[in-house]
Formats: C-alpha cells, sequence, structure tokens
C-alpha cells in the first residue's frame, strides 16, 4: 500500500532539511541562555550528535527501502506493537508541529501584528499548511531549493550589512563556562532544533530507489549548521551582554542594520523569510503527522485526514503550551529529553529489534 | 461567539472533507473519519470552553523531571 | 436541414476521434450511387435550402455523351478555377479529341490524369466525403455512371491581411501575425522553419463547426509523449464547437480552476516558432489569429519576443523591471492598506505626517479607500476595452482626469492612494500575459491585508507560490526551473544570458534533442584577421 505518490530529487530533500532547520532561528534563544557568548560553537558540538541521529535513522531507511517510519515499525514490531510506536511517533510529530505553530503564532503576535488574537495567526497559517498538504508535499520539497537560496543569501546580506556595528569583543571570555553548560547546550542543539528531522523518514521514500537519503540529510545538516553558527555568532558580536535579555535575538540584532536611512527596517524582510522558513518547517511535520495517522489507521489517502489534523493542531498549539515563558523554560530543562526520547531511544530500539531479528533468523537459516 | 466561531470552521470541514469521502464509498474510512471528527470537535470545544486547561508541557514535565529524572537545571 | 444534421453529426463523431490524414470517406458506409441523379438528388437534399449553394449540370465528352455535374458553394470557392479549370476543358476541350480516340471514359481517375487542370484533386467515394468537401470550400464533381466523385480544390474566400497584431508590438523585430486562416498560419510558420523536420498534423474538433486543429511541432527536438498527449487531449474533446484559440485551452489545460495561465498563446510567428525551437508544440486553430504554444512555464509570463532581439544588457533589465512590475501591480494595493493601517512604523516619519495631514479629513479607511479606487479603475479598464475606440478615449479622459483629480480635490480620497493605483495599473500592462490573474489576486492579497496586515500578505504570497509549485503544463511543473531547481534553465528566465551561450534547450521541456549549439564566443579580432573572411568591413 503507497500512500503517497510524489517523487522528488535528492537535492530537494538537502535543501529541505536545510530550510526546516533554519526555521528554527528563533529558537537559539533556548541555547544562548545556557552557553552565553559561547553559542556559536554549540552549533557544531551538537552536530556531531546529531550526526549520530541521522546515522541510525539511515541505517533504519537502509534496511527497510523505499519504507518510511511508520511501515518500518510495523515490519519491524508487527501490526499491534508496530501502531503503538507509530502512535508515539504520531504524539511527537503533532506536539512539535503544534510547538512551531505556536512559535509562529507568538512571534507574529509580538513582532508582526500587536493586538491581533494568536488564534487568528496560527489559523491562517495552518490553512496555507494544510493547502501546501493538500497539493502534494513534493511540490513543497521542490521549492525548498530557492527558499534556501534566499534564506542563505539575506543571511549574508544581513551579515554584511551589520559588520559595522559589530564588536568582536563580545566574543571574549571564550570558553569559561562550567564543563556542564556546553554538555547542556550540545544536547539541546542536538535534540530540539537538529533532532527534529527525524519527520523527514517519512519522505525518503519518495527519493525512490536511492540509498543516498542519510547522506543528504546529514549534509543539509552540516550547512545548517554553518547557518546557524553564523546566526548566532552575529548575534553575539552585535547584541552582546543584551543577548540574554532579547526574547528574539536573531530579530534584535537585525534590527542594528542602518545603512545611509535607506537599508533600515530589514527586520520586516526577515520577518518574511522566517515566516515563510517556518511554514516549511510545519508543513514537513504536519504531512509526517496525517501520513503517519493514515498508516495508522489503514487509509487508501492521506488527503482526508489532513483538514482535520489540522484543526487539531489548531486546537492543541492552543493549549500546548501556556505562554512564551513557559514555553522558554520548558527549552531549557525538559525539552531536549523529551525529544531525545523520540528521536533517539525509539529508532536505537527499532534498530536493535530488527538486527536481533535478522541474527536469529540467521542462526535459523544456519541450523 | 467564540463557540459559534469553533462550531463555524468544524463545519466548513465538515463541508469539504465528507462529499468526498462519502463518494468514495468506503464505509469504513467514513465511519473512522466521523469518529476523528467527533473527537477532535470535542477537544476544541473544550479548548474553547476551559481557559484554565493544564498545558501539554505542564503535563509532560514533572514525569521526565520528576519520575525520569532527566531534566538540565536551569542555568 | 435535419437530415443534414443527422448526417454530419453521425459522420463528424467518427471522424473527429481519427485524425484526418487516415481518410474520412472509408468509414462512412453511405457510398456514392452509380447514377448522377441520384447522387444529386442526395445532395440537394442536404444542401437544397441554400441560397449559396450551387449545382451546375453540363454535358461533356467529344459527342456530349458524358452527363456531369459540379457543386460548391459560392464565396468559399474561387470560381476562376472552376471556371477555367475545370468546366472549360471539360465542356469545350473535351471536344477536340482525336479522331482515332473514341472519347470513352474508362474511370473517374482518366479525368483527373488528363482533364481537370487543378492541383490539389482527391476521389471521394461517399456522400459525406462530398458533403465534407463542399463545406470546407472544395467543389465537387459528379459524373453520371460512377460511383465516385472528385473533390477539387478551389477554395477561395476573402481573408484579412497579414497585418503587425495589436497585442504584441515590437520594437525590432518581425511584424507580421497569424491571421484567422489556418492555412496562411501555417505557412507562415513554414515560411520561418524550412526545415523537413517541421511536422502539421491535422485534427477536425467541433460536431458542428468542424473546426481544423493542427498540431505543429519539430519532429526530433520535441518531446513525442508531449505530442502524443496533446492529440488524445484534443481527440478527447467533444463539443459541438470549438470559435476560437481559448475554446481549446479550456478544454486542454490542466487546472482549469486555476487563475493562472497554463497554454501560452501568440499572436506572432517568430515567437511561435522560438517556442518550437525550445522543444514545445503550437496548436493552431483554423479561425483564430492566436496560435497556441505547451507546455507553458511560469517565466513565460514574462518574456517577449523582443528579448532575443535587443542586446543581452537591456533584455536581462527589462526582465528584471517586469518581474518588479509583477510584484508592485500584485502587492501595491495590499502593501499600501497594510502600511497605512497596521505598520506605520515602517514609513518614513516625514512621510508619515504627510500622510497622516492629509488623511485626516477623508472619510473612509484605507482598506476601503482603496477598494473604491480599484473598482473604478476596473470599471474603467473594462469600459475602455469594449467601447468602441473614439469613445474609449473619452473614457479615459474622464477617468484619468476627472474621477482621479476631483475624487482627491473634494477630499473623497487621499491623494497617495490615487498614486498607488496609478502605478498597480501602469505596472500591470507591463505584463500583459499575466495581468488577468494579477488583477483578481490583488483583490484576494488587498482582504488579507486588510484583516491581518504584512503576516497576511505574507501568507498569501506563500499560497500563491505554491500554488504555482502545484500547477502543471502538460507534464512540465509550471514553476521550473525555480521548482524543481535546474541551474542551466536559469538563462532565459530573470536573465537572458547572450545568445551564443545558451547552448541548451530548456530541459523542463525533456525535449528529444537538448542541444542548441555549439558557438564559444562570438568576435574574437585576433583569430579574425588569419581567416580573412571578417575583413569584409
Amino acid at each position: 500500500m503507497k500512500l503517497e505518490n510524489g517523487h522528488i530529487s535528492e537535492h530537494s530533500l538537502m535543501f529541505g532539511v536545510y530550510c526546516f532547520m533554519q526555521a528554527s532561528m528563533l529558537r537559539t534563544a533556548f541555547i544562548v541562555g545556557v552557553t552565553k557568548n559561547d553559542s556559536w560553537a554549540m552549533a557544531f558540538t551538537g552536530l556531531a550528535l546529531a550526526l549520530v541521529l541521522v546515522a541510525i535513522y539511515a541505517a533504519l531507511l537502509r534496511r527497510y527501502q523505499q519504507k518510511n517510519l511508520f511501515e518500518i515499525n510495523e515490519l519491524i514490531f508487527g501490526n499491534v506493537l508496530g501502531k503503538v510506536f507509530s502512535a508515539l511517533y504520531l504524539f511527537f510529530f503533532l506536539t512539535i508541529a503544534a510547538l512551531n505553530a505556536r512559535d509562529l503564532g507568538n512571534f507574529a503576535e509580538s513582532s508582526v501584528l500587536p493586538g491581533t488574537p494568536l488564534t487568528a495567526f496560527i489559523l491562517m497559517f495552518l490553512m496555507v499548511c494544510v493547502y501546501a498538504i493538500r497539493k502534494g508535499i513534493e511540490n513543497m520539497m521542490r521549492l525548498a531549493t530557492v527558499l534556501s537560496f534566499v534564506a542563505a543569501g539575506a543571511l549574508v546580506f544581513n551579515v554584511v550589512l551589520i559588520l559595522k556595528n559589530v564588536n568582536i569583543e563580545f566574543l571574549k571570555p571564550m570558553f569559561q563556562l562550567p564543563f556542564k553548560n556546553y554538555v547542556q547546550g550540545t544536547v539541546t542543539v542536538a535534540a530540539i532544533p537538529m533532532g527534529e528531522i527525524l519527520a523527514f523518514t517519512m519522505i525518503t521514500p519518495m527519493l525512490g530507489k536511492n540509498k543516498k537519503a542519510g547522506k543528504m540529510m546529514a549534509l543539509g545538516l552540516i550547512y545548517s549548521v554553518i547557518s546557524l553558527s553564523i546566526i548566532m555568532l552575529r548575534d553575539i558580536v552585535t547584541l552582546g551582554p543584551l543577548l540574554g535579555i532579547v526574547r528574539l535575538p536573531s530579530f534584535e540584532s537585525i534590527r542594528y542594520i542602518s545603512l545611509a536611512g535607506v537599508m533600515t527596517r530589514m527586520e520586516s524582510l526577515y520577518a518574511v523569510i522566517l515566516i515563510s522558513l517556518f511554514l516549511f518547517k510545519t508543513v514537513v511535520l504536519l504531512y509526517a503527522s496525517v501520513l503517519g495517522l493514515a498508516q495508522i489507521l489503514n487509509f487508501k489517502s492521506y488527503s482526508p485526514l489532513t483538514l482535520i489534523c489540522g484543526a487539531f493542531v489548531l486546537f492543541y498549539s492552543l493549549i500546548v503550551t501556556k505562554s512564551a515563558m513557559e514555553n522558554e523554560e520548558w527549552g531549557a530543562s525538559v525539552a531536549p529529553f523529551f525529544s531525545l526520547s523520540f528521536e533517539l531511544m525509539l529508532p536505537v530500539i527499532a534498530l536493535a529489534t530488527a538486527m536481533i531479528k535478522r541474527m536469529l533468523k540467521k542462526k535459523e537459516a544456519q541450523q | 461567539m467564540k463557540y459559534f466561531l469553533c462550531l463555524a470552521g468544524f463545519a466548513v470541514v465538515a463541508a469539504l472533507d465528507f462529499p468526498t469521502l462519502i463518494k468514495s464509498k468506503k464505509r469504513r474510512e467514513l465511519a473512522i473519519y466521523s469518529a476523528i471528527f467527533i473527537m477532535v470537535l470535542a477537544f476544541a470545544v473544550l479548548v474553547v470552553a476551559d481557559g484554565t486547561m493544564k498545558s501539554t508541557i505542564q503535563v509532560i514535565k514533572p514525569f521526565y523531571r520528576d519520575i525520569l529524572h532527566l531534566s538540565f537545571k536551569k542555568a | 436541414m435535419r437530415a443534414l444534421e443527422k448526417l454530419l453529426s453521425q459522420t463528424k463523431k467518427k471522424i473527429t476521434k481519427s485524425v484526418v490524414s487516415s481518410e474520412a470517406e472509408e468509414i462512412n458506409p453511405e457510398k456514392l450511387s452509380r447514377c448522377l441523379s441520384e447522387n444529386l438528388n442526395a445532395l440537394v437534399k442536404v444542401f437544397g435550402d441554400n441560397c449559396d449553394f450551387v449545382s451546375r449540370e453540363f454535358n461533356f465528352g467529344r459527342d456530349g455523351q458524358y452527363k456531369g455535374a459540379i457543386m460548391f458553394f459560392d464565396g468559399l470557392t474561387n470560381l476562376k478555377i472552376i471556371n477555367d479549370n475545370v468546366i472549360k476543358p471539360l465542356m469545350y476541350d473535351s471536344r477536340f479529341v482525336r479522331s482515332d480516340d473514341t472519347g470513352a471514359l474508362e474511370s473517374l481517375e482518366e479525368l483527373r490524369d488528363k482533364l481537370v487542370s487543378v492541383g490539389d484533386l482527391k476521389t471521394v467515394e461517399s456522400i459525406s466525403g462530398a458533403i465534407d468537401a463542399c463545406l470546407s470550400g472544395n467543389a465537387v464533381l459528379l459524373v453520371d455512371g460512377f460511383q465516385k466523385a472528385l473533390d477539387i480544390s478551389a477554395k477561395g474566400w476573402d481573408k484579412r491581411a497579414i497585418s503587425e497584431p495589436d497585442t504584441e508590438t515590437v520594437v525590432r523585430g518581425p511584424r507580421e501575425g497569424f491571421i484567422e486562416n489556418l492555412r496562411t498560419n501555417t505557412a507562415l510558420v513554414r515560411r520561418k522553419l524550412r526545415s523537413p523536420q517541421l511536422k502539421i498534423r491535422s485534427i477536425k474538433i467541433g460536431d458542428r463547426t468542424n473546426t481544423q486543429v493542427n498540431i505543429i511541432y519539430i519532429d526530433g527536438i520535441v518531446n513525442p509523449e508531449l505530442i502524443a498527449e496533446i492529440e488524445r487531449r484534443l481527440k478527447n474533446i467533444d463539443t459541438d464547437a470549438i470559435l476560437s484559440a481559448g475554446n481549446i485551452e479550456q478544454f486542454i489545460e490542466d487546472s482549469p480552476s486555476s487563475v493562472f495561465q497554463t497554454i501560452r498563446y501568440s499572436e506572432k510567428p517568430d515567437t511561435i516558432v522560438g517556442k518550437m525551437l525550445e522543444g514545445r508544440a503550437a496548436i493552431i486553430i483554423d479561425g483564430t489569429p492566436f496560435v497556441l504554444s505547451l507546455p507553458m512555464l511560469f517565466v513565460e509570463n514574462f518574456q517577449s519576443s523582443e528579448d532575443y532581439a535587443v542586446r543581452t544588457s537591456y533584455a536581462t533589465t527589462m526582465r528584471i523591471l517586469r518581474f518588479i512590475a509583477f510584484f508592485i501591480s500584485l502587492f501595491g494595493p495590499a502593501l499600501y492598506v497594510a502600511l497605512a493601517t497596521y505598520h506605520q512604523e515602517l514609513i518614513p516619519t516625514s512621510l508619515l505626517i504627510t500622510m497622516a495631514a492629509s488623511s485626516e479629513s477623508l472619510p473612509f479607511p484605507a482598506a476601503l479607500e482603496t477598494f473604491l479606487m480599484m473598482l473604478s479603475f476596473e470599471i474603467l479598464k473594462e469600459a475602455g476595452v469594449r467601447m468602441p475606440r473614439p469613445i474609449g478615449q473619452a473614457i479615459s479622459i474622464v477617468g484619468a482626469l476627472v474621477m482621479g483629480e476631483a475624487a482627491v480635490s473634494a477630499g473623497l480620497v487621499g491623494a497617495p492612494i490615487v498614486i498607488v493605483i496609478a502605478i498597480t495599473a501602469v505596472a500591470s500592462f507591463a505584463i500583459p500575459f499575466a495581468s488577468d490573474a494579477v488583477s483578481l489576486l490583488k483583490w484576494v492579497l488587498l482582504v488579507l491585508a486588510a484583516t491581518m496586515g504584512s503576516f497576511g500578505i505574507t501568507l498569501g504570497a506563500l499560497a500563491i507560490v505554491i500554488h504555482l509549485a502545484s500547477l502543471r503544463s502538460f507534464g512540465t511543473e509550471y514553476l521550473a526551473p525555480f521548482a524543481p531547481f535546474q541551474t542551466s534553465d536559469l538563462k532565459d528566465t530573470l536573465t537572458r544570458v547572450p545568445l551564443w551561450k545558451m547552448r541548451t534547450r530548456p530541459r523542463a521541456l525533456k525535449p528529444r534533442d537538448s542541444k542548441r549549439q555549439n558557438f564559444k564566443i562570438p568576435y574574437k579580432p585576433a583569430e579574425a584577421n588569419d581567416s580573412g573572411e571578417e575583413d569584409r568591413s
């Protein structure tokens, strides 16, 4: 049974991962709060951990070619237990989809259009997400390339324009914090934005007979880590001590840009790109949820479930967290473990089970 | 007012989804979809009605922090 | 008339389903009779009520022993050809056969081979074939004692002269345009493309109008699957009338509900030939000067045949300008409303003060103001197009001067909005192909801007982009080469690279032969001298 029938190229997947990751720029506040002015380095140490995750996903995908995560679950654990595992993943995808939608809502409410109810933002945002999924995720993935170029271009543009406002001294003192802070920073960065690319395991079957899924995910991750560290470096050297105070460091640092009275207010342009990236990320997460739900329920096609899932995420996002403050606190304390239990624990269990099963089979064959 | 908006939204969802499902003549899918629809609708009404509902992360947090003892301390 | 209709609808249904090149008359069971008067009766029964139907009976042969009849529609045929090349040889020249020749006619083919001096001649064997011939402007020659008739091509009707099309004027580049006559149009294309690989295939569509539709493409460049798909969709059309290119377009396009056109049209042969050379196919429809080319990409909305006739740098600038014009015409009013209503902090302070001062006494909010001005502009535009030209000018004067000026001085609307609407209108004229879609979408964006400010505009724009990415035109992604991204195809999108650098045809169209040319650098002074050929200057 095949629920999706689109086809994407491997480059689309790579740029898709890049876009997906760039949408997490807003969440740098989590890490910045922990590792202060050394945060930019966390992107690289986090990458090392995240590549382990990607290696696990790639191993799973290689074992079960042309199958998505939920199908793999059912193949490894059988129908009933597999569905239980799938349901756990579904909960995870829906939760991060809701958290992202909520993040965007909070962002829009505070920075774009104060005074409008949060629900209205999320509603409209999810409507476009649902439209995108209805039109086919492969189209969204194809747009990823251009979107990546736009996002990367805007980043370079911003960095160049802000050069006159930076103060390299803000980077000092380097690496003077307690060691456990770095551990926390690394785990957080790996779990919260990076590990979420687990959702792409629902899309990789669209690559067709291609073993490069893991490689492309890793490449996308590496490019986005470079961007992420540049963003954090920029924020650190522009904002300095303000870093820990402002809620959206990236947004605040771009506010500093002012060139001859013409190049000002760049943050409004940045907001447009950010909304686009958020849309991309939420579409991927929502698609993973919708396709997963269809898989669990043995539907012939996922499209009838899109709208109702979108409706669910809308209301879920309203209660997933009480406030932006609570969300931040959550990100700095439990969230990495919550995410890792789905991003690391469940796939490891699946992989281990698959390996044991194969060994048992081999033994049987030998006897 | 907010109840009305919520119900109107769900009416739109129903109007968009049900005709195609009914046309496709898959009884099982229609039944499951209806069940999901009612569940989501009930959930939505709960969310709209109860402003004091505990947030999801409020529920999950104690589980990880106090039972599994997995949590970073606020730096 | 009933009989004709019945007969036609019976035969046409079959004919339209097959390409005409497979002989139409073979299909029809209603054979011609051996007896002339029976045939005449049958035809007169069909056409008898028509005053423009001519049926001329005469005798011919050495002793006038043969009875024949020629029939045609007056006005559709060239009488000179019929008189000089058909009737005269038969009635006059056939009397002067040599005395040893009995003058006996073995078969109708003998007439064709020896007497009737017309280039395009066919034999038909059925009543419906004869009817078809008459209707398409040919003359039908019937001879007593033969079960066949001659279909003599003597088409000659009045047609418009070839002129420069109004829709796509150019400064440099050829000025001739297509006209309403199918054969003239195919000739215009063939004159530009003197290649044996140019293929023109014909299909008849429309139970009543029986319109000839030609698929025209370059064999060896075009993807054969594309031709098969076009043919399949054309044959699937089951309608009674095709009156314009737009009719065909609506029957075969991929997404009829989209506001964007996924089939490009042009009135200029050079544009169409250019498209064909890129690996597209064209559809020429009898009776309309608009030729369709497909598949269409989104960037074609911004391309003009003149881009390839002018210098690269200028062409590229114009391309970018058109994209900006598209952006302005789409987002102009919406951005104004969003800025004036929600994001005043983004407006420079001095301008904001001016705007605030002028809007102090205005009765309507910015959104309503914009709505009213856009509405009146759209009405003006429509009135200007539909009215006879002299009145049209009066309308534009009334609209531009009286309404714009008076509305501001009367204090009904602010001056900034008049400027915004004017810029939007002018910008939309710079992109004639996309202006239809834009004029609809800007309303949607206006509503979004009025309710949710820049957030609404952003999401609206994203929805449009997603929609564009989901469109397909005959198996090609509409947004190619942007999505899916294809570096080699970017050369003719935002930029127009030098012609000699366009080494490959667009990959998105999946041409069979993707290599266009192999040319390095057009002129190298050092090398030019030793060849000696470049010394002409």
